[in-house]
């Protein structure tokens, strides 16, 4: 270990409060403002799962990056905070913007003790990590999205599981939607 | 939102905060695929309404070809219902907007849109009554928080009253009892004037009246179901069973939700009563003409409600039972606790229910005639009628999801529980703010369990699926038990999604897994075909 | 925004009676007619509400239920919240009236053994806020019915003494008019600071707001800091209730700006969200009891819907149900 990659991370976990928490601000800033008020405030983990998933992880993300050797724990979490953003109002980047800010809250707060203290190296070091961390967090989206779909496709079939099994023998996930038809009535609202 | 930012955006939305608009200046909300239900087909209202003039349509078109004197029709229509409810006309006076409500509805808590706040969706309709309705508010107009009724306004309600599942929970915290799922129901109505509706609820709704459930099986096809069913039990327990089908003269009429013969896992629940009225010798009878217990008329009008529910009382008293049994269903229940007696009742053809069994009276469906069928075999387990090896369901670490219309709309509670701690050995509760009366909706109530919705769904899900969560981490909880069939149809996917290790099941599912049966073979799996415990290879 | 607009309005509610009384002098529009007229619209204006809702059937029976449902005999139902009798309804409204028991439900305080501990605070506020700001102004209300009543009712001198139980300053202060000013205040700043609130808010929830606080102001003001003479003031209501009203010439105009804001207090009541003082009572989720299965409830306006009937529809099957061995009506 060098003493520079040392003193940078010190540095780091001395601030790392004050990091996340802005790191927090600036991931709830994508909420309309009434709300965000209430992700904050509501403390209770089952009124509040949105706000309660993104402090609880983003926290444990935080000590992920902070941490030499990365574990299980990094892809867990990076997966509970997207799978969130996958199903609420968002496009695919607006969803991942929760992560990119990092880079933004990052810059703002150590902008001044890089320069003064030559952490450039490890700067740009840790910088890479975050834009792997932006990279685990596409793939889990775009998992997300496909089984967000393959729900979609899959339920037409399920929802008449029974009939297509003694009807069709099949559990009908080789069929496309609708040969549940043959139970002889219209498989209403699909 | 949902538009791909220009970078320029993306730079900016770093530091983004929404301007601050106040809600009453219409932004038309914005459709696209996956946030709004499909619109219902012309032919299916033309044939169940009787209305005229529906046209093919999109949400997403800019202008819904409204007929042109729509505002004529609203008003008219918002006028006769004020006139019919007090309900209506004090929920629409009295609310102070004091926020108690505000983050109490699932889908405000999983999608953090403001309009999903209880007070702001009634708002959307109240904003309209105090415009043209109220006194002060023909004077002061937007000082008193009225506005024009627009073709956005109709938007906003299409899009916000299609995404209240009412569930009720917000009434509980309300200090003025204001129930969003009646206000719910009067906006729906409204829209349905205009032919706005949706394809979910309206097919089922059109099959359900013309054929008899909501998937429109005809009677012969149903026939083939149960024999299907009843050859899986022979193939489990080794007994072969019978069902009566249209029996003139028994005791009960057994009615239950159509999805409980058409998808697993309900399939496995309607097994499940088939099995314990077996066991019993019950004298009871299905019926292929009111073979439908859901009523999605619930989410229509209440006339389309009392048109579908009336089949029930028909065929009861056609076939001459004394008393009805009803299967586990959520909305079914609201219907026929609160709503049946009074539009098709009285049913002076029926007898106080009595168990025959146990000779239990049900003193408290007395007037109705229907019990729920957990009332019903929680009076049996009491009654220790039953032979139950709770041990077959040791592989199950079980939790129970109490449906938003049982419990706020009933208050059955405790019987399903009693039953469930009797059945299986490993049963965990979910945290207190999370069940019971506090319950939070699948997400899909209200005629919302569509494949199109499916984002939307697991949004309104999540409160649920993070307390399910919690005992499934803690205590390694498995299987989600519920007495709802739309429960079982949405639970599956969002556990997938959010939980994924965990299974759904009825109740009566785990019921007839423990219930052992006179002169049953050895069992070596449970009724989904699953090794029994102990019995893995 | 909406804020202002509200405050515009009661400030121009001050200013009325300053110049009208005060500087124009005309103490009998003031004093004796516009009171009369106030008290008139409220108490028609309230009638009228009532009986508008009242006028409204409630065609079905649809009480939220809060808990156990009467049953088996051995299942314990919960009275209160799900009540089957009359009693227990009367008990859940009373409970609901007096002590907002649907708010309170939000602050129940529940611990969990987890590593996140949770907070009601802000739910608790409201419901002690809310509570707050009702009782004093009922006891401020009971309070002002000395200068209604000749003699006064023992009971209006009790609330009176336990008001200023402090027994702080001369003439004593009164608890509820620090409890009230600071229920005001937290109601109103909730509704600026809290998004969600502000985003809810209406003009006429910060009317209703200010109003009463431009009232609560006039008043201690006219206790404490400019002393208005009682003595007259007396005469004066009395001459009211009487209806032989009487203007002494000594009251001053801040008098008839609290009575003015009174006066306006009790125009804008009927017409207004402050009518849940009489709404509570007529919600049906309330209101009613969950004994749906037990006792039909009557629909005036039921009528008679187009059915598709059981022979209609064996019409229908027949022959497919036939085949299948289902017993059909007619062979």
């Amino acid at each position: 270990m060098n003493a520079p990659q040392d003193q940078f991370r010190e540095y780091l976990r001395r601030h790392r409060d004050k990091i996340v928490h802005n790191w927090l601000d600036a991931a709830m800033a994508s909420y309309p403002e009434d709300t965000v008020s209430f992700l904050k405030r509501q403390k209770d983990r089952f009124a509040n799962p949105v706000g309660a998933t993104l402090s609880r992880e983003l926290d444990n993300i935080f000590e992920e990056l902070l941490s030499e050797s990365s574990t299980q724990q990094l892809p867990q979490s990076v997966d509970a905070v997207v799978r969130v953003r996958a199903v609420q109002d968002f496009s695919p980047s607006q969803a991942l913007q929760v992560f990119t800010v990092l880079k933004d809250v990052l810059r703002r707060q150590l902008d001044r003790p890089v320069r003064e203290n030559g952490w450039q190296a490890q700067y740009r070091e840790f910088e890479d990590k975050v834009d792997q961390l932006c990279m685990l967090a596409f793939d889990i989206y775009v998992k997300c999205k496909e089984q967000l779909w393959e729900l979609k496709a899959r339920q037409a079939q399920d929802r008449v599981s029974y009939l297509l099994r003694k009807y069709v023998g099949t559990d009908g996930s080789n069929n496309p939607a609708g040969s549940g038809s043959g139970a002889g009535g219209d498989i209403s609202g699909e | 939102m949902a538009q791909t930012p220009s970078p320029d955006n993306l730079v900016q939305s770093i530091d983004y905060t929404p301007p601050r608009k106040n809600w009453l200046d219409n932004v038309p909300p914005e459709f696209r695929l996956g946030n709004f239900s499909y619109p219902a087909k012309a032919g299916e209202l033309e044939s169940f309404f009787g209305y005229e003039g529906a046209k093919e349509w999109s949400p997403m078109d800019e202008d819904w070809q409204l007929p042109e004197n729509w505002q004529e029709i609203i008003y008219e229509g918002f006028r006769e219902r004020l006139e019919k409810y007090r309900s209506l006309k004090v929920f629409m006076d009295i609310c102070v907007r004091c926020g108690a409500c505000a983050d109490k509805c699932h889908y405000f808590i999983g999608s953090g849109d403001p309009k999903n706040m209880p007070v702001l969706r009634a708002e959307l309709l109240r904003s309209i009554y105090r415009k043209d309705f109220t006194t002060v508010g023909k004077i002061l107009g937007r000082l008193n928080g009225g506005r024009a009724l627009t073709q956005d306004v109709l938007k906003e309600w299409f899009m916000y009253f299609y995404q209240c599942t009412e569930c009720r929970r917000c009434s509980l915290f309300c200090p003025y009892g204001i129930d969003t799922a009646e206000i719910t129901m009067m906006a729906r109505e409204l829209m349905n004037l205009l032919g706005i509706q949706t394809n979910w609820i309206m097919g089922p709704v059109t099959n359900c009246f013309n054929v008899g459930n909501h998937l429109g099986i005809p009677p012969h096809t149903f026939k083939d179901i149960v024999d299907f069913m009843v050859d899986d039990i022979e193939d489990i327990t080794g007994k072969r069973i019978e069902v009566p089908l249209n029996k003139k003269g028994a005791d009960i009429l057994f009615v239950t939700p159509s999805g409980d013969y058409f998808a697993d896992p309900g399939t496995y629940t309607f097994m499940g009563y088939l099995m314990l009225f077996h066991e019993l010798g019950l004298d009871y009878t299905m019926s292929t003409y009111a073979a439908e217990g859901g009523n999605f008329g619930l989410f229509t009008s209440q006339e389309a409600m009392k048109r579908l529910n009336a089949k029930i009382y028909a065929e009861a008293e056609r076939l001459g039972v004394n008393w009805i049994l009803g299967g586990e269903c959520g909305h079914m229940w609201r219907v026929l606790h609160q709503y049946m007696d009074t539009m098709n009742g009285p049913a002076d053809f029926l007898s106080v229910p009595r168990n025959p069994i146990t000779g239990t009276v049900f003193h408290n469906a007395k007037s109705t005639g229907m019990v729920h069928i957990t009332e019903f075999t929680a009076d049996l387990i009491k009654n220790n009628v039953l032979t139950l090896d709770p041990s077959r369901n040791d592989n199950k670490v079980v939790t129970y999801h109490d449906s938003c219309n049982p419990s706020r709309g009933m208050g059955l509670l405790e019987e399903p529980r009693y039953v469930l701690n009797n059945v299986c050995n490993q049963f965990f509760e979910m945290p207190e703010q999370t069940i019971r009366e506090q319950t939070f909706c699948c997400g899909s109530g209200a005629g919302l369990n569509n494949d199109e919705f499916t984002e939307m769904r697991m949004r309104g899900g999540m409160p649920r699926a993070n307390a399910v969560k919690h005992v499934h981490d803690k205590h390694g909880v498995n299987m989600l038990s519920c007495v709802c069939a739309i429960d079982r149809a949405a639970l599956p996917p969002l556990m997938n999604y959010w939980v994924p290790g965990v299974d759904v099941t009825g109740v009566h599912e785990l019921v007839a897994n423990a219930l052992v049966m006179r002169g049953e073979k050895e069992r070596e799996t449970d009724l989904r075909g699953e090794p029994l415990p102990g019995k893995e290879d | 925004m909406n804020a202002l607009y509200a405050l515009i309005m009661v400030l121009a509610l001050v200013i009325i009676p300053l110049l009208g009384a005060g500087a124009a002098g005309w103490h009998a529009l003031f004093g004796v007619v516009l009171p009369y007229l106030a008290f008139t619209v409220f108490v028609l204006g309230f009638l009228y509400r009532v009986v508008k809702w009242g006028r409204s059937p409630v065609p079905f029976k649809i009480p939220t239920t809060g808990g156990q449902q009467e049953s088996l005999p051995w299942i314990r139902q919960n009275r209160i919240d799900s009540p089957s009798t009359k009693t227990g309804t009367v008990i859940r409204m009373i409970l609901e009236v007096l002590l907002f028991r649907s708010l309170f439900r939000n602050t129940r305080v529940r611990l969990f053994k987890d590593e996140t501990q949770l907070s009601y605070g802000s739910s608790k506020f409201l419901w002690l806020g809310a509570l707050a700001f009702h009782v004093s102004f009922f006891v401020i209300l009971a309070r002002h019915m000395r200068f209604f009543t000749e003699p006064v009712p023992a009971l209006f001198n009790w609330i009176e003494t336990l008001d200023g139980i402090m027994q702080v300053g001369v003439p004593v202060l009164f608890a509820t008019e620090i409890v009230i000013l600071l229920a005001l205040a937290y109601l109103f700043l909730r509704r600026v600071l809290v998004p969600q609130l502000r985003y809810i808010s209406l003009p006429t929830d910060y009317f209703a707001l200010f109003l009463l606080f431009a009232i609560v102001i006039s008043g201690i003001l006219m206790r404490y800091f400019v002393r208005a003479d009682i003595v007259d003031i007396k005469t004066l209501t009395m001459g009211l209730i009487q209806l032989q009203p009487e203007v002494p010439e000594s009251i001053g105009a801040l008098f008839y700006t609290h009575l003015f804001l009174v006066c306006s207090l009790l125009v804008y009541f009927p017409w207004s969200k402050l009518m849940h003082l009489g709404g509570v009572f007529l919600s049906p989720t309330r209101n009613m009891p969950n004994d749906n299965r037990m006792r039909r409830h009557v629909n005036p306006w039921n009528y008679p819907v187009k059915l598709h009937t059981y022979e209609e529809w064996e019409d229908e099957y027949r022959d497919k149900m036939k085949e299948a061995g289902i017993p059909v009506e007619k062979e």
